[in-house]
């Protein structure tokens, strides 16, 4: 299949050339096949009465020769004389144009009839001239008489060859004519069909030439009503539209590559935006919560500063750093409500409320720190572990009557950073820490005396790490105390 | 081609067509060019003459007088075939030409034509002669054929013992005489004669007639019946004249009307048997005829016709050109050569009528 390899080389450009070629052609060697019948039959119908033309020539030349040898005879006049020699030599040639074979054709038969008699007219004329200037009288009218009858045997015998080719040419021209026709009706049928054939031949190449265009063109169509979805079209020929299907094929890949990248960073950046409106969110609401229990921090801040001084020159220390420590705890409210804060400060935070809480309860909470120093300058959200010292006191030791203890440890596991706050209050049951993780859990707002809930503070924890499991919550069982671990990258 | 996979593999949008445009181009390439050729030379051949040529030695002529009848057709056709054996082309001068000469003009064409030899039914006649001298003299031989002319120089004669037909017909004329008429009464045969031959061979065989006919009516008839034969000269020289002359004698005067008409020709004999009919005298005139051709043979079987001569014809064609032959290769040949001859009548008319179709 070389040719079919060679044939997917070629361009359109020329391949329409070689239709339009190819069309044509086929209708020239059609026109050339009747245009050579046309001819050959109008040659031949030429022919068809050259011989009789040509018989007409030498009864003529006979004539000649009979009335010149007449006239000699009448008047022994030498222009005459020459006249008759002429017109002899003029038959002699015309003579040797005449068949001489004995032939089964009657034509040729009747030719050489003809011919011979010719001849021996020719040498009876002669002798007749001869004799008439040798003025033997008797001889010349014996050789006259038999050179006349002769002639008009010859006149007779062309007269019937003459008949006979003339029926026999007339049969043939009727043929020939009938030929003619039949030929005639043939090629105009055939250069019809030739034609349709053409047709249908040029349109199904043309169709094939052009059919990866249109497939193309369909595709494109496609490609531009949105739709990249599309298999990759086959590149059939190597021509002009073979090099545009491979580029466009190429293109809706492109494109279809470029769509997918352009997705993927919007909704990435869309995740980033949404987990940013959330943190926001999360944080106005625990602010909002804490300004709603602590009124205004600023007005309490200078107030208890004001009893504090009071206190100081009074000479009252302890009352002084009491007020000292609530008035920190509100300060850092005030001071770091919105920021990123370090673990150390978020650890001061919960000295001074434990300290807060003692002087409130008369020392009844134990509070133990195993701090590991490198990392105490990790950040993490602020207000975070305030809460939860305040979950456990609320809800872990309150009731413990002295008894009750808090543990804060902050240690480091490789990368990561652990901030352990722990219990040894009633516990949690495994529904309740289920519960807490997923945020389902709805707190009374009246117990928790208007706190910022843990759900606030896991859902801060999780937007800050980008990790769904920040913080864990243990419980050993009922009694046994809870244990809170944070993990924080460092 | 470059279409095939295209048009079989696209996967979609595009019509899919069962047979290649390859195929369909090259087939409708190929059916014009063979059709285009076929149309041509099938024109080319039906304006051929088929016929073709052959080329002979040498050039025979035949010179016989009647073109019509199937005796000499079947002469001719035998010379012609006698002749095509030894590469000799025999031809019917007579035939070949529009006008009707005679033929003594016959004669000077063929020897004006050069040709290399003449058959020729000849006469006795002085010019005749001449005419054969001169052609012999051109180195022409001349054979002739059924009738002679004995003094001239032609090489050869071919004929029918016509002495020998004359006592067959006598013999015949001897046997209906009985029946025709009873004792005392005379029974009337008249001889149809070409009123102007001059050829002797006619004459021998009225001769051979009329002594058959004296002879066995005077030793077999004891009633003493009369026979009187008569010759009518009929006039031969063209076409019409024989059937008028013939029609005269039958529907004539009473007196005159034969009743037996023996007729030397075929020509003669058709006519005679066309008037017997044509005037009801069929059973009343009996007519002796001459030839066996297919016509003359039904008219036998029909009882129209008692009997008639048949002479081979093929014996006569093929001799002539034999002799012709034999004499420009060795210079002489026999003078004469013999047909044989036979009657034929009702009782053996069945077994040529079988052969008829063959023969004509």
């Amino acid at each position: 299949m070389k040719v079919k390899a060679f044939l997917r080389k070629v361009s359109i450009k020329n391949k329409m050339i070689g239709i339009s070629l190819l069309a044509n052609i086929i209708i020239l060697f059609v026109n050339i096949v009747l245009m050579f019948g046309i001819n050959n039959l109008s040659d031949r119908m030429d022919m068809v009465y050259k011989d009789n033309l040509f018989l007409e020539e030498l009864m003529d030349s006979i004539s000649h020769v009979q009335n010149n040898m007449t006239e000699y005879l009448n008047t022994k006049n030498s222009d005459v004389l020459t006249e008759y020699y002429r017109s002899e030599q003029e038959l002699r040639d015309l003579l040797v144009q005449l068949d001489d074979d004995i032939s089964s054709l009657p034509f040729s038969r009747m030719e050489r009839n003809i011919k011979r008699m010719c001849r021996e007219y020719i040498d009876e004329v002669n002798l007749t001239i001869e004799y008439k200037r040798g003025r033997n009288v008797e001889k010349y009218r014996i050789r006259y008489e038999n050179a006349t009858r002769l002639y008009d045997y010859i006149e007779s015998a062309i007269y019937s060859l003459n008949n006979e080719q003339f029926a026999e040419n007339s049969g043939n021209y009727t043929k020939l004519l009938s030929a003619f026709r039949r030929f005639e009706t043939i090629s105009n049928l055939v250069l019809v069909l030739v034609i349709i054939g053409n047709i249908i031949v040029v349109t199904r190449l043309t169709l094939a030439v052009i059919r990866p265009l249109q497939n193309l063109t369909e595709k494109a169509g496609e490609v531009g009503r949105g739709n990249f979805e599309i298999p990759p079209l086959e590149v059939v020929n190597d021509d002009e539209v073979g090099v545009v299907t491979e580029a466009f094929n190429q293109m809706t890949v492109s494109i279809r590559d470029y769509i997918d990248k352009l997705r993927e960073s919007s909704a990435a950046e869309r995740r980033l935006r949404e987990n940013e409106l959330l943190m926001q969110a999360h944080l106005k609401e625990a602010q909002l919560k804490y300004l709603q229990a602590q009124i205004n921090p600023h007005f309490l801040f200078n107030t208890l500063n004001a009893g504090a001084q009071l206190a100081m020159m009074e000479g009252a220390d302890k009352t002084n750093g009491y007020i000292q420590h609530v008035a920190n705890f509100f300060r850092y409210n005030v001071k770091k409500g919105s920021d990123i804060v370090t673990i150390r400060e978020e650890i001061e935070l919960i000295d001074n409320y434990i300290y807060i809480l003692n002087v409130r309860f008369s020392g009844d909470i134990r509070y133990n720190k195993k701090l590991d120093e490198s990392v105490l300058d990790t950040p993490m959200p602020s207000m975070i572990l305030q809460p939860i010292v305040e979950n456990c006191v609320n809800h872990g030791i309150r009731e413990m009557l002295g008894d009750g203890c808090i543990s804060l440890e902050v240690f480091r596991i490789d990368d990561i950073v652990c901030v352990s706050i722990s219990d040894n209050g009633k516990g949690l049951s495994q529904d309740m820490i289920a519960d807490i993780l997923n945020g389902s859990l709805k707190h009374d707002p009246k117990s928790s005396g208007g706190g910022i809930a843990l759900d606030n503070v896991i859902a801060r924890l999780r937007l800050f790490t980008g990790e769904s499991d920040p913080i864990s919550i243990t419980s050993e069982g009922e009694g046994k105390g809870t244990r809170f671990d944070i993990y924080l990258d460092v | 081609m470059n279409e095939k996979k295209n048009g079989n593999e696209t996967r979609e949008g595009v019509k899919k067509s069962g047979i290649p445009t390859g195929v369909i181009v090259t087939v409708f390439f190929l059916v014009t060019v063979t059709a285009m050729v076929i149309i041509f030379f099938n024109f080319l051949t039906s304006v051929e003459d088929p016929e073709q040529e052959k080329l002979y030695e040498k050039y025979y002529v035949m010179i016989a007088p009647e073109q019509e009848s199937s005796f000499w057709n079947e002469v001719y056709e035998s010379a012609r075939k006698a002749g095509e054996e030894k590469n000799i082309y025999v031809e019917w001068l007579g035939k070949s030409m529009l006008r009707r000469y005679s033929r003594e003009d016959q004669l000077r064409i063929a020897i004006a034509e050069s040709v290399d030899g003449i058959i020729v039914s000849a006469d006795e006649s002085e010019e005749m002669k001449e005419l054969i001298s001169l052609a012999t003299d051109k180195k022409i031989p001349v054979v002739t054929l059924v009738s002679d002319c004995p003094s001239s120089d032609r090489c050869s004669f071919v004929g029918i013992n016509n002495y020998n037909i004359g006592r067959e017909y006598g013999e015949r004329i001897v046997k209906l005489a009985k029946t025709k008429k009873g004792a005392g009464e005379t029974v009337k045969v008249a001889v149809l004669v070409d009123s102007y031959s001059e050829e002797a061979g006619q004459n021998i065989l009225c001769i051979g007639i009329q002594e058959t006919v004296e002879n066995g009516v005077r030793l077999n008839d004891t009633d003493l019946r009369k026979v009187e034969v008569t010759l009518v000269p009929i006039d031969e020289s063209n076409s019409f004249s024989t059937q008028e002359g013939v029609r005269e004698l039958v529907f004539g005067d009473e007196s005159l009307v034969p009743d037996i008409i023996v007729c030397l020709s075929e020509t003669e004999t058709t006519s005679a048997y066309q008037a017997v009919v044509d005037y009801n005298r069929v059973g009343v005139i009996t007519v002796l005829g001459y030839h066996d051709s297919e016509a003359i043979l039904n008219a036998i079987d029909r009882n129209v016709i008692e009997a008639t001569i048949s002479v081979d014809t093929d014996q006569l064609g093929s001799s002539c050109v034999g002799a012709l032959a034999e004499f420009s290769e060795l210079g002489h040949t026999s003078q004469y050569f013999t047909a044989e001859s036979l009657m034929i009548d009702a009782s053996n008319v069945s077994e040529y009528l079988k052969e008829a179709p063959n023969e004509g």
